[in-house]
């Protein structure tokens, strides 16, 4: 009787592992091998599903692939549900669990008990992190999983912008809100200051973003409404580049909170007029430009006036030519013939203290201590040096290099002398440099988003590469570290919420999906793939006994 | 009989792994029909006498189609602003805009003018000058006038016939403004941003002697957001056919203002 209850225990134990495990290995083995390697990878997972699938008794084997399939169908289904509303969740939750419960009870005639613990361990699992995640747990603990309400028409991705506050780092971003009937009708009144003012107000009245920011709070992060003082620190135009300068971001103060709204930059017109003279498009989009940012960054100080603050926004700026900032507590100011700073770094030498700053079709290396431009970078018309750009060592305790995201992206390193090197070139043309990793010895980790090698689609994975320095004066290779299968894997941010931690957050294109991500070295996928073994083998080595005994028999 | 089962086992397995794992058709590239580039040089310095006659040409055209695309990247920004447009001169045009995210459509017959934003049209102001060929004319006369190096590129296919392409390089202010941004830039170049270098590249038909398509790129610095890589393309097609070029009124607009006495 005792033995009876055991054998059940076990048995539900063996029903509730294998749901979650049969759906970690989808999403870390089984998908990554037909997306990575196409055909090849289709051909090792019908050998895998073969040898899986010989090494059932046949008495068994009904019963164990419909529950794999169940399992696998509504650990999909419920994925596919991230952060739809409670009321969907539920009902389709329900449904759907249902439905594949009774027919996986009729067609596998799977036992009631079993297949309801299964059931939950894929439901709670799932909740716990959708699946479509999990492939971020072979490299990353999750740190915080949550969304941003974003419109995907205004906004790609949550976009980030980085605030440095005592606490530690603070990273700012927007989500949608809608403001309550009491403010709208405010809102309405105020809407007097130009001839579309009130056309404005109205037409985003459903969808108005508000500021709000990620840090640490009593020891864990949260999403709180962002306060005026981290406000005053903000780079505006990280958090708005998406729709630029078609659209022009405007904010204003209501309730002691700063909100934004988006409206059209040309009027009708002024779009027709601009579409009729293709001679000046390239000067119209510059004009156009200039005249935006400066709008919106007039617009942007002045509604810091009214939270009460200052625009102080952190790090190094660079406005009409003047470079500033603060260096060994002193402020700095020089003159410069660059548009944007991109980058802080030791480029030269380990010890150097240097700027990266994009000028004219160029990189500058502006070092601190000399206060001058040490060496320049230029492009030219067909192979333009564009400002996406990551900082970072090739190996822990060496100089900077930088990473360009070009079209193909590219490394540079500089000599102590000041001479460039491009010491590697990306052999697709859609690899992207995310960041680096620093392990704190050896090759860093450069973080990418890259295709597959076999395969002829531009999906692209976050992975991340270790250097290989190649012969003097050739250029390097780059090896793989690790690939996670995620695809959308967007504005990759390094942010220390605390002394001493070092995340990544990340979101997720297309959607208001955000992901704090920490590195870590559980060996989740061998163990799993272990796992896998062991029940192929156990059910071989069964097999084998039950065949020798049924001959003895 | 159990080897059958598994053989069909084997099959649902992999047939539903095939499903879960996203066997999805890979992405393709955008099949551009109408828009090619011309890669190779072939001759380094030639005459603009040809380039001239081409744009002089195409400004005594009527009627015609454009379609362009220009792209703006800046860091991992990516913008768009596209154009489709059937314009007969003077004065009648009907010209669509998709503006990143937003669509703006413009429909013009003399003083009469409607655009539709919000999928509604209303009234607006005609535009005065409605010539997109005027300007190349302009920028290619100064150029030519400069004596600016001419180079001659590959023949490239470009919609419906063979192209002589050329190229040259000029600064970003050598070309007019539309109108609104002259009131604003007026004295004030400063607030156009610094004149950089534009490269264009222009395909003159070698059957009808049309210009066919315009490219440019450029890198244009925008203070405080760094340089704007700026890619433009623009095709002329169907010029001077009356019966695929003439402008008709939208059925959408037809429909409003019929219906618009009894509202």
């Amino acid at each position: 009787m005792k033995n009876n209850l055991l054998r059940h225990v076990l048995l539900v134990v063996g029903y509730i592992v294998w749901a979650v495990l049969i759906n970690a290995l989808g999403v870390w083995i089984i998908g990554p091998l037909v997306k990575d390697l196409a055909i090849y990878g289709v051909l090792v997972v019908v050998v895998l599903a073969i040898l899986w699938l010989t090494s059932i008794y046949p008495k068994y084997r009904r019963r164990f692939v419909t529950f794999t399939l169940f399992s696998l169908l509504l650990g999909q289904g419920l994925s596919s549900l991230a952060f739809s509303s409670f009321a969907k969740t539920l009902v389709v939750t329900v449904v759907v669990s249902l439905v594949l419960f009774v027919a996986a009870l009729w067609f596998g005639k799977i036992r009631f008990f079993p297949l309801l613990f299964g059931t939950l361990a894929v439901i709670v699992a799932n909740a716990w992190l959708p699946f479509s995640d999990w492939p971020f747990l072979t490299q990353f603990r999750i740190v915080q999983h949550s969304r941003l309400h974003i419109d995907p028409h205004n906004l790609a991705a949550a976009p980030f912008d980085v605030v440095h506050t005592k606490q530690g780092d603070a990273l700012l971003t927007v989500s949608e809100y809608i403001p309550s009937e009491d403010l709208l009708q405010q809102l309405v009144q105020n809407a007097t200051d130009s001839p579309d003012a009130l056309q404005n107000v109205l037409q985003t009245a459903q969808g108005e973003y508000r500021f709000v920011e990620i840090k640490q709070v009593g020891g864990h992060i949260e999403q709180v409404t962002a306060t005026a003082q981290d406000l005053a620190q903000a780079h505006p135009l990280n958090l708005i580049k998406t729709f630029f300068p078609f659209q022009l971001a405007h904010w204003y103060v209501a309730d002691g909170e700063m909100n934004e709204y988006l409206s059209p930059y040309l009027t009708t017109n002024q779009a027709v007029q601009t579409a009729l003279n293709p001679a000046s498009y390239a000067t119209t989009m510059q004009a156009l430009s200039n005249q935006g940012v400066q709008e919106e960054l007039e617009n942007w100080q002045s509604a810091l006036a009214q939270l009460g603050v200052q625009a102080k926004p952190s790090g190094w700026q660079i406005a009409g030519g003047k470079l500033t900032g603060t260096y060994h507590g002193q402020a700095l100011s020089a003159s410069v013939s660059a548009t944007s700073v991109v980058g802080m770094g030791h480029f030269t030498t380990p010890s150097a203290n240097q700027l990266l700053l994009v000028g004219n079709n160029n990189l500058q290396v502006f070092d601190l201590d000399a206060q001058k431009v040490v060496a320049t970078y230029q492009g030219t018309p067909t192979t333009p040096v564009p400002n996406d750009v990551v900082v970072g060592p090739l190996a822990h305790g060496e100089a900077d290099a930088i990473f360009v995201n070009a079209s193909p992206a590219y490394i540079l390193t500089l000599t102590p002398a000041g001479q460039w090197h491009k010491v590697y070139t990306a052999t697709s043309p859609s690899f992207r440099f995310e960041t680096v990793l620093d392990m704190g010895q050896g090759a860093t980790q450069i973080v990418t988003d890259d295709p597959s090698k076999v395969r002829n689609a531009a999906t692209r994975y976050f992975s991340a590469y270790r250097f290989v320095p190649g012969a003097t004066e050739k250029p390097g290779q780059l090896e793989r570290d690790w690939r996670v299968f995620r695809t959308n894997v967007v504005n990759v941010t390094p942010v220390s919420f605390s002394d001493g931690t070092e995340d990544l957050a990340v979101a997720i294109y297309g959607s208001g999906e955000y992901l704090i991500l920490h590195k870590w070295n559980v060996p989740l996928l061998p163990i799993s793939a272990g796992l896998f073994g062991i029940v192929i083998i156990a059910g071989w080595v069964n097999r084998i006994r039950l065949y020798k005994g049924a001959k003895q028999a | 009989m159990s080897r059958r089962v598994a053989g069909f086992g084997t099959m649902v397995v992999m047939l539903a792994l095939a499903g879960l794992t996203g066997c999805t058709p890979a992405v393709q590239a955008p099949s551009s029909s109408t828009t090619s580039t011309a890669v190779t040089v072939t001759a380094k310095n030639v005459s603009w006498t040809p380039l001239t006659k081409a744009v002089n040409k195409s400004t005594a055209a009527s009627m015609y189609k454009l379609e362009s695309d220009v792209e703006l990247k800046n860091g991992s920004m990516h913008t768009s602003y596209t154009v489709y447009g059937t314009v007969n001169l003077p004065d009648r045009a009907s010209i669509s805009v998709h503006e990143n995210n937003f669509n703006i459509s413009f429909y013009q017959q003399g003083k009469v003018a409607y655009a539709d934003e919000t999928s509604s049209w209303t009234q607006t102001d005609p535009i005065q000058d409605l010539r997109s060929f005027n300007s190349y004319a302009q920028l290619v006369q100064t150029a030519a006038g400069k004596h600016l190096t001419l180079e001659k590129l590959n023949r490239t296919f470009v919609v419906d016939e063979y192209c002589d392409v050329y190229r040259f390089t000029m600064p970003n202010q050598s070309v007019q403004l539309p109108g609104f941004l002259q009131q604003v830039a007026g004295n004030n170049r400063s607030t156009l941003g610094s004149n950089e270098p534009i490269q264009y590249t222009f395909y003159v038909g070698q059957t009808t002697g049309f210009v066919r398509e315009v490219q440019t790129d450029s890198i244009n610095p925008v203070d405080q957001l760094g340089p704007v890589v700026t890619d433009t393309s623009t095709t002329f097609f169907d010029i001077d056919e009356p019966k695929v070029a003439a402008v008709k009124i939208p059925q959408t607009l037809v429909k409003q203002l019929e219906g618009s006495a009894q509202q």
